[in-house]
């Protein structure tokens, strides 16, 4: 690497390069990581990859008085280090994330946004479905996923110490972004399930506040492996935050209630399992939202001793959710041992949003 | 913070509250609002976690400053009162 950086550049024009980089930093254009200086240059070039009008309003905050246009969309997928076929998919990733809100990145529970991207773009772009898809490498998810945090810090200004209040965050917050391996999945991918022609390139989003990994490869046996998956999606401080809302979580129609949210990425192998016993991803789901829960003693042994448990006997299960769709199965990841991902959350899911071609 | 400043831009006087965790989020805030000087008041923090025996000392904290924020010097000033 270092021979073909001698006879590209002069070592004058990378330390132009780095105090380029510096004056970002300076500028407070970045997530703490070096970005690419945003000439205008480079974001017209971007802006040749869409049909849609630079001064298009893509997203807006209200209460912040701020609104994100293309050309805002674009500069902010350079300084990521996107390349400039990827912005037809950051835009509809930032359309799909208007439609959840840029209020709810200021939340103490420092929540991320994960995108999963269904369809033949995937495999046009380079994004990411197979092997470490929520970890480092992969440079259309890498970017794709930061270009939306930079939006929120530099274009919504919802920085640390400011407007985002989170109490600790997550390393999700840089980005976290990938592709469906709709290949080694048994079912319909996400977008088909959510009403998409299976031919269309999608994004969907959802706010998640951690991830949580589930290491499972002793059995084949379906309800073994979902019911790990669902005591896993019921872990206590989760459970508790979501009592906290006032207590809400307990009611059957309350909006925090109903808007609980988990993506559950499966991996291939636990997806084949399962399946070969015979279930679709629907009695999947509902299979999950059953077990998804705590039992009223347990409530009442981390302080969840609410108004809506009073009279029910220790043993008696609490739902997590009023509805199923809370859940969303996306199969991803390697095709290499019994490993499962949950995503979890709040909030609906957006999408799936239409990549549109150029 | 945010509504507060909502509020007060369609002529209804409000007091916004916080609690002491949330100064640099609410000067923030009412920066982008467009009220650099605006005065909120501010309880200890936590509030989630309290009895109501707490909850009605956080109360005591913050009555004297929300009526000084709207002016009121005595409590019969008070609409409605």
């Amino acid at each position: 690497m270092a021979s073909q950086t001698e006879t590209e550049f002069t070592e004058d024009d990378l330390r132009k390069a780095r105090r380029a980089i510096e004056h970002c930093f300076e500028s407070g254009w970045t997530d703490g990581l070096p970005v690419v200086p945003p000439i205008p240059e480079f974001v017209d070039e971007f802006l040749a990859h869409t049909r849609r009008a630079p001064g298009q309003v893509l997203c807006t905050a209200p209460h912040l008085q701020r609104e994100c246009t293309v050309r805002d969309a674009a500069a902010n997928a350079v300084m990521a280090g996107c390349k400039p076929e990827y912005f037809q998919t950051f835009i509809a990733v930032v359309e799909a994330f208007s439609k959840i809100g840029p209020v709810m990145s200021q939340s103490t529970t420092g929540r991320a946004f994960a995108i999963v991207i269904n369809g033949p773009v995937r495999g046009r772009i380079g994004i990411n479905c197979t092997h470490n898809i929520l970890g480092p490498g992969d440079r259309a998810n890498s970017t794709i996923g930061r270009a939306l945090r930079l939006v929120l810090l530099n274009v919504f200004d919802i920085r640390p110490h400011a407007l985002d209040q989170s109490t600790h965050g997550t390393p999700s917050k840089y980005c976290l972004c990938f592709g469906e391996n709709e290949e080694e999945s048994p079912w319909e991918p996400l977008h088909v399930e959510l009403g998409s022609p299976r031919e269309a390139s999608t994004v969907t989003i959802q706010q998640a506040r951690s991830t949580l990994h589930i290491d499972h490869r002793t059995t084949q046996v379906p309800e073994e492996i979902l019911y790990t998956i669902a005591r896993s999606m019921s872990y206590a401080g989760h459970q508790t935050a979501s009592a906290s809302a006032g207590g809400r979580i307990l009611q059957t129609s309350g909006v925090f209630h109903k808007n609980l949210g988990c993506i559950v990425v499966l991996g291939p192998e636990h997806a084949r399992h399962i399946s070969k016993g015979g279930w679709s991803k629907q009695e999947v789901i509902r299979f999950l939202f059953e077990h998804w829960g705590s039992s009223a003693g347990e409530l009442r042994r981390c302080g969840g001793e609410l108004d809506e448990i009073k009279g029910l006997s220790d043993d008696a299960f609490v739902p997590a959710a009023a509805v199923p769709e809370s859940i969303k199965v996306v199969v991803a990841g390697a095709n290499n041992a019994g490993e499962s991902t949950l995503l979890l959350g709040y909030g609906p899911c957006a999408g799936p949003r239409l990549i549109e071609e150029a | 913070m945010a509504d507060g400043t909502i509020f007060e831009e369609r002529g209804l006087q409000a007091a916004a509250v916080i609690t002491d965790s949330f100064h640099a989020t609410a000067r923030a805030m009412a920066r982008v609002r467009g009220f650099p000087d605006y005065r909120v008041a501010a309880v200890t923090n936590p509030i989630g976690s309290l009895d109501m025996d707490g909850v009605r000392q956080r109360a005591r904290e913050a009555l004297p400053q929300v009526l000084e924020i709207l002016g009121i010097t005595d409590i019969r000033d008070v609409p409605g009162e």
